[in-house]
């Protein structure tokens, strides 16, 4: 186990920017975390990372109580790019490194050609664009090797291409089998890169699982019986009934949260229903995710 | 110890506010050396090596503090810290690093002075310093610095803003520590003589009662004070650092 999280909470004052947050990350998953602004993303990734502390609850990396040294495992970044504003990306990237220890000059080249930012190695970091900063923070996260990257919004300020390229990036390393937490709004991207996700709003855990289960969980069935009227009427009769739409020579019903796929379909036969077509739907991850903050709302 | 150092340096070595500090503190060491000794009545009244080390004393306590706060703040303001933290660094290691940097800062720029006040013994007649003495007033100088080191360390941990710590740190050393001290004279109150301004000045008498050089040591109590004063801040700044979000 990568990291295990249990119970965290974080309050300040009154207001409970994380609610009972918990994790269970295996080596090589790519896990994406979603939320609106103030949903806790950066409050929970802040806790792991050591720079805020917790109200309640624990985390664990690699097995074991967070440590500085731990943390020398772990490639991050958090919020906005931080770097010494009068020293060139080269010299803020020797820095990290005499942190982190035993990386050569070789590799801090490596790390900022895989970013596009050698040719600029000896700009100062306070004349960068946030896009070329942005990409100094990934190639920083990158140094070292570390085990663990962790993400917060790691395409904040790309144009498109740069966008593709980090992207394709973190994908080369979730290939080499590294375990990568990412917080980011643009919900395509998650679903390109994550196996699991996690959806926070106001400090609470919406849903959490691999994609496919996150996405499975809207509890819309699509299905088609032998006598169709009679199939309507009986939906409309079930107690978490919520909506049917007609779809092609289906029909699409949605339920409250607890019905499964057996049971509907175990229901509909105790009321003379025979169903020859049942599938679960999946919707995309922004319509579930939007879905989930609304009825959260509600 | 030397990857604290190596890791502090690398962060100053191309950092010009840093440079022109350094600068300006060496010229107004240099323009000490030039100052004529003081003279009442057409009697001798201060040595030239004691007035050094009495400029010294101030203007280290002013560069030196003003540097500390902008060291700090910078890591604050700039959100490396947060950053280092984030990398691999303990907070218990970052207050390490800068007590390392600012006890090496300290020590050079002490040192430096010792230097000058050496040649200045050795070259001028009539202006000698017993080298025993002179060893002295080094660590009286160097104790009374490093202590408003600490004092600038703890109030920029404490404050984060280098505007905000340099007026906390100007206001609390020549205003309101002061003051309180008198107020707390006017009530007879011992804690007057022991406030940590007050403490750090005696370890650094005024030249103007040495001829030619100080007779009078600080008493055991002051250096232990100072001590006292110096655990007390960097103690406290470590607590701070250790319960604080970054």
């Amino acid at each position: 186990m990568v990291l295990q999280v249990s119970g965290l909470s974080k309050n300040y004052g009154s207001l409970r920017a994380l609610d009972q947050f918990s994790l269970e990350v295996e080596k090589g998953q790519v896990w994406g975390i979603l939320g609106p602004n103030g949903s806790g993303k950066t409050t929970a990734l802040g806790i792991l990372l050591g720079v805020t502390l917790a109200s309640a609850g624990e985390a664990r990396w690699f097995g074991e109580a967070p440590s500085a040294k731990l943390r020398r495992r772990i490639g991050a970044i958090l919020e906005q790019p931080n770097f010494y504003p009068w020293l060139s990306a080269e010299q803020n990237l020797k820095i990290v490194a005499t942190l982190r220890g035993s990386i050569g000059a070789d590799e801090i080249e490596k790390k900022l050609r895989t970013v596009g930012l050698w040719e600029r190695r000896a700009d100062p970091f306070a004349k960068f664009s946030l896009g070329m900063k942005q990409r100094l923070a990934f190639a920083s996260a990158l140094l070292g090797e570390p085990e663990v990257l962790v993400l917060d919004e790691p395409t904040n300020g790309l144009d498109a291409q740069a966008i593709a390229e980090v992207r394709e990036t973190i994908l080369a390393v979730a290939k080499e089998g590294k375990t990568i937490l990412m917080a980011s709004h643009i919900l395509a991207e998650v679903e390109k890169i994550c196996s699991h996700v996690v959806i926070l709003q106001k400090g609470k855990t919406l849903s959490r699982g691999t994609i496919n289960q996150v996405l499975a969980t809207g509890n819309s069935f699509e299905f088609s019986a032998t006598a169709m009227d009679r199939a309507k009427e009986v939906v409309e009769k079930h107690a978490s009934f919520r909506n049917l739409k007609p779809a092609g020579d289906r029909f699409l019903a949605e339920f409250e949260s607890g019905v499964t796929a057996e049971s509907f379909n175990q229901w509909m036969f105790e009321q003379g229903v025979v169903l020859s077509h049942l599938s679960r739907q999946n919707h995309g991850l922004e319509t579930q995710f939007l879905k989930l903050l609304e009825q959260n709302r509600a | 110890m030397l990857r604290w150092i190596h890791f502090e340096f690398s962060k100053l070595r191309y950092y010009k506010t840093f440079w022109i500090l350094v600068s300006l503190y060496l010229l107004m060491v240099l323009g000490s050396t030039k100052i004529s000794n003081f003279s009442v009545n057409g009697a001798q009244a201060v040595s030239k090596p004691a007035l050094i080390f009495w400029i010294v004393g101030f203007v280290s306590q002013m560069f030196l503090g003003y540097l500390t706060i902008l060291l700090v703040c910078n890591e604050f303001e700039n959100r490396t810290l947060r950053q280092h933290v984030i990398n691999g660094l303990g907070r218990g290691e970052a207050v390490l690093s800068k007590l390392i940097l600012l006890v090496l800062l300290s020590l050079a720029a002490i040192g430096m002075v010792t230097g000058m006040v050496a040649v200045i013994t050795i070259t001028s007649a009539g202006e000698s310093l017993p080298i025993f003495e002179l060893g002295f007033q080094s660590l009286n100088i160097f104790l009374r610095t490093f202590a408003y080191v600490s004092m600038a360390f703890l109030i920029s941990v404490l404050f984060r803003s280098a505007s905000s710590s340099m007026a906390v740190y100007i206001s609390w050393t020549i205003f309101a520590e002061p003051l309180l001290g008198w107020l707390l004279k006017r009530q007879e109150i011992w804690l007057a003589d022991w406030l940590p301004t007050e403490v750090f000045s005696k370890l650094l008498a005024t030249p103007f009662h040495l001829t030619p050089a100080p007779t009078e040591a600080p008493s055991s109590g002051v250096y232990l004070a100072t001590l006292g004063y110096i655990a007390v801040f960097w103690l406290l700044s470590l607590v701070k650092l250790e319960r604080a979000a970054l």
